[in-house]
C-alpha cells in the first residue's frame, strides 16, 4: 500500500522576496530526509502563499523494508575467557546491535573464526518516523534570517501559527518542533478567521479553494498576468510591464485581484527614476508606460476584491511621496551642489579608506594614470567627470534614497547646465552594475569608471577586508567584474597589474596611517585573475584547458590581450589541421623537461652535425623575424600557424636525429636548438599543455 | 471617527484585552519604543502588557507644516505584548475592526521589515503593516534589546495615528484631520510645526547641544556607576534628541553622526544591564503575573 503525506506549516506573513527558494529549500530537506531514511516515494510537490507552506510527498511506501544481513564481530578468541564468560569486546558488540550474546553465533571468516550477528529483516513503519524527519526538515532549513517568538524554544523565519498533517487519510497526531499537529486550517484570513476542519487530503485542497485561496502560486501569478494585460488593452497603454515585481507580489497573497490607480500628472515631471523607485520600489505598484513614456498610472495587486476605498486609499498614498521627492529636488536645486566639493570630505568612503573627498582625489589621479596608458588621445573631460561624479552624495534626494546616486546627480547636472558628457558620466561611472547592465557609454566614462572601481578593488585589499563567502562589504567582485568588462567590450588594452601597483603606491602615499599589508597586491591580482578567468569562461565560453595556457602563463594580467591570445589559441586548437603544433609542443618541452636544466638557447652551428637539425635551425631563424612581427601586431592566430610551418622540420629532426649523442657538447646543442624552438612555442601562451 | 475617539478606542480595545493603560513618557524621544515600558520592560522574564499613546519628535522629518504627509512631530499609539501571544496578529487585525477597518473591505498586506535601532542596541523581525498602500503600523517581535537577547520575546504594535485617521476620514492632508468634531489636527499642531521645522533646520545651535551632549553623557555614565539605571536611562533619551537635532542641522558629518550613535548605543547596553541586575535583586516581582 502506498500513502500520500500532506503537511501544511502556517505562519504569520512569510517574507514575500525569495519565497519560491525557501519553499524549495524545505523541500529539498523532506526529500533528503526521506532518501536519507530509504523511504520509497514518488514525488514531492510544494505550494506557498503569504502564510502557508504546504508539501505533499504522494506514493510512499508505507514500510521501511531493512533486509536480512550478517555482520561480522570481533574474533570469536577475543569473546569470551576461559571459563566461557562473554568478554567486555562481546559484549559491546552485543550492546551496539542490541541483542543479546546467546543470539550471536560463531561462524569461520577467511579461515578465522568470528562472532556473527544475523539481523533479521528489519521493517519500519513510515508513520513513526515522520514526525522527526519533518522536524528536521524544518529545524535544518537554511534561511537569511531566524527569529524567535513568545516563548518559542525554536527558531523560523516568522512565528508558527498552526501545522496539519495527514498520512494517508488520518490526521497525524504528534508535535513537531513542540507544536501539536491539527487537523484545521484557516482558509482566506481576508475573508475569514474561522477554522475549517479537513477530512482527508483531497478535502483540503477543494477545502481552501472554497474560502478564497488560489494555493497554486502559477496560477495566481497567471491571474495576475493576465489582468494587467486587460488593464494595458483597455486603456492603451504599452505592451511592455517590467516584471521585476511580479514574483514578489504573487507571494504576497492568497489570492490576487488588481486594480488601476491614478496620480496627478505634473508629477511626470519628476525624473524617471525617482517615480519608479516610489512607485515600483517603495510602493510595489507596476508602471504603466504610453508611447514609452512613464503615465500617470500605477497597477496594483490588492488581497481583497477591490473597491473604491482601496483604490482611492493607494492614490492618496503615492501623493505625499511624489511631493516629498519635488521638496527635496527643489531644495537640492536650490543650492548649486557642484559648487560644494569641500561637503564631500563629511562622507564617508571607508572608515579606513577615507572620505568620499579622498576619493575623488584619488579617482581623478588614476583616471589620469588610465588615460595616459590607454587613450593618448587628449582625453580632458574625464577630469571634469571625476570631479563631480560623487557630489549627489551630499544632496538631500540622495541621503534620502541612497539607490539614486548617480541619477539624481546625472539630473541635477543637467539641471544646472553642465555638459552632456558630464552629466551622463556621473550615472554611468557606476555601471556595470550587473552582467545586464551596459558599460559607460563614452570613453571619458569609461576612465572615471574604471578608476572608481580600481581604487575600492585596491583598497579593499589593503585593509584587509577581502571578500568571504558572502562577505564582500563594498562589493568588489561586482566591481572588478564591471572593470574587467569594461576593457574587454572597449578593446583596450591596459595591464592590471600596473594599475593595481600604482593604485596601491597612490593610496598608501596619501593614507599615511594605513597598516602596511604586504599580501595586499598579489591576492589583489589573484582575485582579478579568478574573476577574468570566469569571465572568459561564462561570457565568451572558451575552453578552461584554453584559457589557462595563456592566463596561467602570462605574468602581467592584461585582460583585452589575453582574450586576444585565447581567442587566437582556441581558433588554432580547434582546427583539427593544427594539431601536429600542440604535439610537437609538448614533444619539445617534454625533452627539455626532462633533461632538467636550463639552455641559454644559443647554437653554435658548428655543432650542428645532420642535414635535418641544420634545416631545422636554419628554417627557425628564417621565420624568426616574421615570428617578431606577428607578436608586435599582436596578430597571435597567424603566429601560431607560421610557427606550425616548422612541424615538418621537427618531426624529420625527432626521425633522424638522436638527441643523446656521445659527445656532451653536441647533446647540449642539440638541446638548445630545443629550446630556441621552445622559446617561440612558449611566447605568450604554454600550448604544451593543449596537446591530447 | 474622530484622532481622539480613535486613541481612545484603541486604548480601550487593548486594555479590553489585559494591556495596563499608561501615559505618555515625559521627554522627547523619536519613537514610542523609546519609553521605559518598552525599553526597559522588554528586558528580562517579567510579563508585561500595556498600552500607551506616544507624541514623537523626529526632528529632519518637519517640513516647516507644508508638505500634507510629514511631520516632526506626530503621535504613535504603543502596544506591548509580552511574551508575545499566539494569536497576537489576529488581535492586531481586531483592533484595527474595533476602530473601523475591516479587513474584508481593505487591503491589508504585511510587509516584512527587520527593524533595528543601532543606539539602543536592539533589533526585531516583523513588518510593515500597510492599509491600502500606506503605512500605517509597525509589528515587532523584539529579538534584542541593549544587546541582550529577549527572553521571552516581546511583541511590540504600533500604530501611526495620524494616517489611520486620515484613511477614516478620507483627507489627504493630516492638517485637516478632526481632532474632535469642532477643532483640526491643524489648528493644534500647524504652528508648531512651522516653529519648530525653523529650530530644527535653522537655529539649532550646535555648540551648545554638543557640549550638553558630552555633560549628559558623564553624568549618565556616573549615574549608572552609582547604580540607577532608570535616571541613566533618561539621559541617553535626551542625547537621543539632542543628537537627532544635530543631524537635522546638518552640523555633523556621517562618520561623526555614526560615532556618536555608538556612544549612545555603548550606554544602552550598560544600562540594559544594570537594569536587569536591579530587578533580579527585587526578585523580578512581576513574575507573580506569569
Amino acid at each position: 500500500m502506498k500513502k500520500n503525506l500532506l503537511f501544511e506549516i502556517g505562519v504569520e506573513d512569510l517574507p514575500a522576496k525569495n519565497l519560491n527558494i525557501f519553499s524549495e529549500k524545505i523541500k529539498k530537506n523532506i526529500e533528503d530526509s526521506f532518501l536519507n531514511n530509504k523511504i520509497n516515494f514518488r514525488s514531492i510537490d510544494n505550494f506557498f502563499t503569504n502564510i502557508r507552506l504546504t508539501f505533499t510527498v504522494n506514493d510512499i511506501e508505507e514500510n521501511i523494508k531493512i533486509p536480512k544481513q550478517e555482520i561480522k564481530g570481533p574474533p570469536y578468541d577475543k569473546c569470551f575467557d576461559n571459563e566461557g564468560t562473554p568478554t567486555k569486546t562481546v559484549l559491546g558488540f552485543a550492546k551496539k546491535h542490541k541483542v543479546s550474546v546467546d543470539l550471536l553465533s560463531k561462524k569461520e571468516f577467511e579461515n578465522k573464526y568470528y562472532i556473527f550477528y544475523e539481523q533479521p529483516e528489519e521493517i519500519t513503519k513510515v508513520k513513526d518516523r515522520l514526525p522527526h524527519i519533518l522536524e528536521e526538515a524544518l529545524k535544518n532549513v537554511e534561511q537569511q534570517k531566524r527569529m524567535r517568538w513568545g516563548g518559542s524554544k525554536i527558531s523560523f523565519i516568522r512565528p508558527i501559527r498552526w501545522l496539519l498533517l495527514f498520512y494517508g487519510d488520518e490526521n497525524l497526531s504528534c508535535k513537531i518542533c513542540g507544536i501539536q499537529t491539527r487537523n484545521n486550517t484557516f482558509g482566506n484570513k481576508c475573508i475569514s478567521n474561522n477554522e475549517i476542519t479537513i477530512n482527508n487530503i483531497d478535502e483540503y485542497f477543494i477545502n481552501i479553494e472554497k474560502n478564497g485561496v488560489e494555493l497554486h502560486q502559477s496560477k495566481r501569478k497567471e491571474l495576475i498576468n493576465r489582468e494587467i494585460k486587460n488593464i494595458i488593452k483597455q486603456n492603451k497603454f504599452d505592451d511592455n510591464i517590467d516584471s521585476s515585481l511580479i514574483d514578489e507580489l504573487t507571494n504576497m497573497t492568497e489570492y490576487p485581484h488588481i486594480y488601476l490607480g491614478k496620480f496627478p500628472e505634473k508629477y511626470l515631471d519628476l525624473p524617471d527614476e525617482v517615480l519608479r523607485y516610489v512607485i515600483q520600489d517603495t510602493q510595489k505598484y507596476f508602471l504603466v508606460y504610453r508611447d514609452n513614456k512613464i503615465a500617470n498610472f500605477f497597477i496594483g495587486v490588492s488581497n481583497v476584491k477591490v473597491n473604491s476605498i482601496i483604490i482611492k486609499g493607494n492614490e492618496r498614498v503615492i501623493n505625499p511621496r511624489l511631493d516629498d521627492a519635488n521638496f527635496f529636488i527643489t531644495k537640492d536645486l536650490a543650492s548649486n551642489i557642484f559648487e560644494k566639493k569641500d561637503f564631500l570630505k563629511r562622507v564617508i568612503f571607508h572608515k579606513k579608506l577615507g572620505s568620499m573627498f579622498d576619493k575623488v582625489q584619488r579617482i581623478i589621479e588614476i583616471s589620469s594614470y588610465i588615460n595616459s596608458q590607454t587613450y593618448r588621445d587628449n582625453k580632458i573631460l574625464f577630469k571634469e567627470i571625476a570631479e563631480v561624479c560623487k557630489l549627489d552624495l551630499i544632496s538631500n534626494m540622495v541621503v534620502e534614497i541612497p539607490k539614486l546616486q548617480g541619477y539624481i546627480g546625472a539630473y541635477y547636472a543637467k539641471e544646472t547646465g553642465l555638459t552632456t558628457v558630464v552629466a551622463n558620466g556621473i550615472k554611468d561611472h557606476y555601471s556595470p552594475k550587473n552582467p545586464e547592465d551596459g558599460i559607460p557609454g563614452t570613453v571619458d566614462a569609461q576612465i572615471v569608471s574604471m578608476a572608481d572601481k580600481i581604487d575600492t578593488i585596491v583598497g579593499i585589499f589593503l585593509i584587509n577586508e577581502k571578500p568571504s563567502g558572502t562577505r564582500d562589504p563594498l562589493a568588489i567582485r561586482r566591481l572588478s567584474y564591471g572593470l574587467i568588462r569594461i576593457l574587454l567590450n572597449t578593446k583596450h588594452s591596459l595591464s592590471l597589474t600596473k594599475l593595481v601597483d600604482e593604485t596601491q603606491n597612490l593610496i598608501s602615499n596619501k593614507l599615511t596611517d594605513l597598516k602596511k599589508n604586504h599580501r595586499a597586491v598579489s591576492d589583489c591580482n589573484e582575485f582579478l585573475t579568478e574573476k577574468l578567468i570566469s569571465t572568459f569562461k561564462e561570457d565568451y565560453g572558451l575552453p578552461i584547458d584554453v584559457i589557462s595556457s595563456v592566463v596561467g602563463h602570462d605574468k602581467d594580467i592584461n585582460p583585452f590581450d589575453m582574450l586576444k591570445k585565447i581567442e587566437a589559441v582556441n581558433l588554432v586548437y580547434l582546427d583539427k589541421s593544427y594539431q601536429g603544433l600542440f604535439t610537437n609542443a609538448k614533444r619539445v618541452s617534454n625533452i627539455l623537461k626532462k633533461s632538467n636544466q636550463d639552455f641559454s638557447s644559443i647554437i653554435n652551428e658548428n655543432l650542428l652535425r645532420e642535414s635535418s637539425e641544420k634545416i631545422l635551425y636554419n628554417s627557425v631563424k628564417d621565420i624568426d623575424e616574421s615570428l617578431k612581427q606577428l607578436l608586435d601586431k599582436r596578430l597571435y592566430e597567424d603566429y601560431l600557424k607560421k610557427l606550425n610551418g616548422l612541424n615538418f622540420y621537427i618531426e624529420s629532426f625527432f626521425d633522424e636525429v638522436m638527441i643523446n649523442d656521445k659527445e656532451e657538447q653536441i647533446k647540449l646543442n642539440r638541446l638548445s636548438l630545443l629550446a630556441l624552438i621552445n622559446k617561440n612555442y612558449t611566447k605568450f601562451a604554454n600550448i604544451a599543455i593543449l596537446s591530447h | 471617527m474622530t484622532f481622539q475617539e480613535i486613541i481612545f478606542k484603541l486604548k480601550s480595545f487593548w486594555a479590553d484585552n489585559g494591556c495596563i493603560s499608561l501615559e505618555p513618557y515625559d521627554y522627547p524621544i523619536g519613537a514610542a519604543t523609546f519609553h521605559p515600558s518598552t525599553f526597559l520592560r522588554a528586558l528580562g522574564p517579567e510579563p508585561w502588557q500595556a498600552v500607551y499613546a506616544q507624541p514623537c519628535r523626529r526632528p529632519t522629518d518637519g517640513r516647516y507644516g507644508e508638505n500634507p504627509n510629514r511631520l516632526q512631530h506626530y503621535f504613535q499609539l504603543q502596544v506591548i505584548l509580552k511574551p508575545s501571544p499566539d494569536e497576537i496578529q489576529d488581535l492586531y487585525i481586531e483592533s484595527l475592526a474595533s476602530i473601523g477597518v475591516h479587513r474584508n473591505k481593505n487591503d491589508i498586506k504585511f510587509i516584512d521589515d527587520n527593524w533595528e535601532s543601532p543606539s539602543l542596541g536592539a533589533a526585531g523581525v516583523g513588518w510593515e503593516v500597510w492599509l491600502n498602500g500606506m503605512e500605517i503600523s509597525q509589528f515587532t517581535y523584539f529579538q534584542q534589546i541593549g544587546g541582550l537577547d529577549c527572553n521571552p520575546v516581546t511583541g511590540e504594535l504600533t500604530y501611526g495615528l495620524e494616517r489611520i485617521a486620515m484613511h477614516l476620514q478620507e483627507v489627504d492632508n493630516l492638517y485637516a484631520v478632526k481632532w474632535n468634531n469642532e477643532i483640526s489636527y491643524g489648528e493644534i499642531y500647524l504652528q508648531n510645526e512651522e516653529e519648530n521645522s525653523k529650530y530644527n533646520f535653522e537655529f539649532v545651535e550646535p555648540k551648545i547641544l554638543i557640549k550638553f551632549f558630552e555633560d549628559m553623557e558623564a553624568e549618565c555614565i556616573r549615574l549608572l556607576e552609582n547604580g540607577l539605571p532608570i535616571p541613566a536611562y533618561d539621559i541617553l533619551l535626551q542625547n537621543s534628541h539632542t543628537l537627532n537635532l544635530l543631524d537635522s542641522k546638518q552640523a555633523i558629518s556621517s562618520t561623526e553622526r555614526q560615532a556618536y550613535i555608538l556612544r549612545l548605543r555603548k550606554l544602552s547596553f550598560l544600562i540594559a544591564k544594570k537594569y536587569l541586575e536591579n530587578r533580579e535583586k527585587i526578585n523580578f516581582p512581576l513574575m507573580k503575573n506569569s
